[in-house]
């Protein structure tokens, strides 16, 4: 039977190596999903996911048993998310996913929905992209999302709703969302 | 035109999106809504953009291509780079010169410091002697007066008592250096204040050698003090292995620099200010 978090963390602190390995195992999905939608790049990801878990080696001491783990964690991720965008803006920029795709044609499909919601990921604030990839890839609640960020809930409501309605915009803009009415049954 | 429905209606959507509730207006709970959606085109677009926006955010988290999923070794690299940085500090310390403790740095620096401490105060002493002798009879009459009575300046005597005992009591060494004769008995006081004069001025001279000398000899001391302050943290500096992180060790030696530099250069400037002792100046 798997450890509890609070128990896995406990065997962490006390320097046991097949708990830190069974702690990334854990959460790898969740950071590096994280990483890999806030920076679009695989490599890029990877870096700053392992950073993710370093980090949370050193900083356990910190965590408290009484609050959940994964946010906290997911706290670290998205906080060096935003390191790496805010020095990644300063450099070249780098897009891998979907970039060779901006210009073919839209083919409806679900895959291309997906690559199009990508997209229009691109170009949103890393603010309004951390709340839509922690609502909606990683199913956090409003109040969770609030504390992984740092912000009143009131904030977070606001940010998704701007990003929904910039995401709808570029859907949009891209054929996608069509102009017409839905028909209501 | 957006009515108070409209805005409930919005509300209404937006909080099913946070709940994560279907949007289906044949679900009973959007029973009320489908005929307000059927005759408003605000709120029949807003719907519209809400559906296609689900089914994409429905396809983006469940698309798990190969480039989303987590390389199968990503738990090694993690656990890699925690044991790389974890072994980092010892084996830098193997590399490395041992470092002393912050104790014995800091008991190492105060030692350090109060022989440069010492050596300053002794180099300050010796400036100040030096200007003590060197000042010119012009700025301290009284006191050049009295220096005339002998070596115990700090008594005076009253000047009427020289010439009463028709011998002045210029001192033998003055006397000796300045090859002046003492005065027969019974001279003059203009006579008395010239022998005075002349005697003073030898005195002066003679002072002022002996000042030199003094001031040379300490300069002397100093210089040899500052090159082996040089020399000792000229040994030291191959210690130094990460110069944009100077280690522990360093700290002693890095704390003398200033102290020699500046004792270099008060001494330097001692002897460019030191006259010869054949000049003319005294």
């Amino acid at each position: 039977m798997a450890d509890s978090d609070a128990a896995l963390v406990e065997r962490v602190r006390s320097g046991d190596q097949s708990a830190m390995r069974s702690l990334v195992e854990r959460f790898q999905g969740v950071v590096f999903g994280l990483c890999y939608r806030m920076l679009s790049q695989r490599e890029d990801a990877e870096d700053v996911a392992q950073d993710v878990f370093l980090r949370t080696f050193r900083s356990l001491g910190g965590w408290d048993p009484a609050r959940p783990l994964k946010p906290w964690i997911l706290t670290i991720a998205a906080n060096r998310c935003r390191t790496f965008l805010s020095t990644r803006s300063r450099q070249a920029p780098a897009v891998e996913f979907a970039a060779d795709r901006v210009a073919a044609p839209i083919d409806p499909d679900r895959n291309e929905l997906a690559e199009e919601l990508q997209l229009g990921m691109e170009t949103l604030r890393d603010e309004y992209r951390l709340c839509v990839t922690l609502f909606y890839q990683q199913e956090l609640g409003i109040a969770e999302i609030a504390e992984v960020l740092g912000c009143a809930q009131g904030t977070v409501k606001t940010w998704l709703h701007r990003a929904r309605h910039q995401l709808a915009e570029h859907l949009q803009n891209r054929g996608v969302l069509p102009h017409a009415h839905v028909e209501v049954q | 035109m957006p009515t108070s429905k409209c805005n409930e209606f919005e509300e209404q959507v937006q909080a099913a999106i946070e709940a994560r509730a279907a949007l289906d207006l044949s679900a009973p709970e959007w029973a009320g809504w489908a005929e307000h959606v059927r005759r408003c085109a605000g709120c029949s677009r807003q719907w519209s953009e809400a559906l296609t926006l689900q089914a994409a955010l429905s396809a983006w988290t469940s698309r798990l291509t190969d480039a989303d999923r987590v390389d199968v070794h990503f738990a090694d690299a993690v656990m890699a780079r925690w044991n790389a940085e974890s072994a980092a500090p010892v084996s830098a310390a193997t590399d490395r010169p041992q470092f002393m403790p912050l104790t014995d740095v800091s008991r190492s620096s105060d030692s350090s410091r109060k022989v440069a401490t010492t050596l300053l105060v002794a180099l300050v002493l010796c400036v100040v002697a030096a200007v003590g002798f060197l000042l010119p009879p012009r700025l301290s009459p009284q006191v050049a007066r009295n220096g005339n009575q002998g070596p115990s300046h700090g008594v005076t005597t009253p000047r009427e008592k020289v010439t009463d005992d028709g011998a002045t009591k210029a001192p033998v060494a003055a006397a000796e250096n300045s090859g002046t004769p003492t005065n027969g008995a019974g001279g003059e006081v203009e006579d008395v204040a010239k022998d005075d004069d002349t005697e003073l001025a030898g005195l002066l001279r003679n002072a002022g050698t002996a000042s030199l000398s003094l001031a040379g000899e300490a300069a002397g001391v100093m210089r040899e003090a500052a090159s082996l302050l040089s020399v000792t943290r000229t040994n030291q500096e191959p210690m130094v292995d990460v110069p944009s992180d100077p280690p522990a060790t360093d700290l002693p030696t890095r704390g003398l620099i200033p102290w020699g530099q500046k004792l270099e250069s008060a001494v330097d400037f001692l002897w460019d200010a030191l006259p010869l002792e054949e000049s003319p100046a005294i």
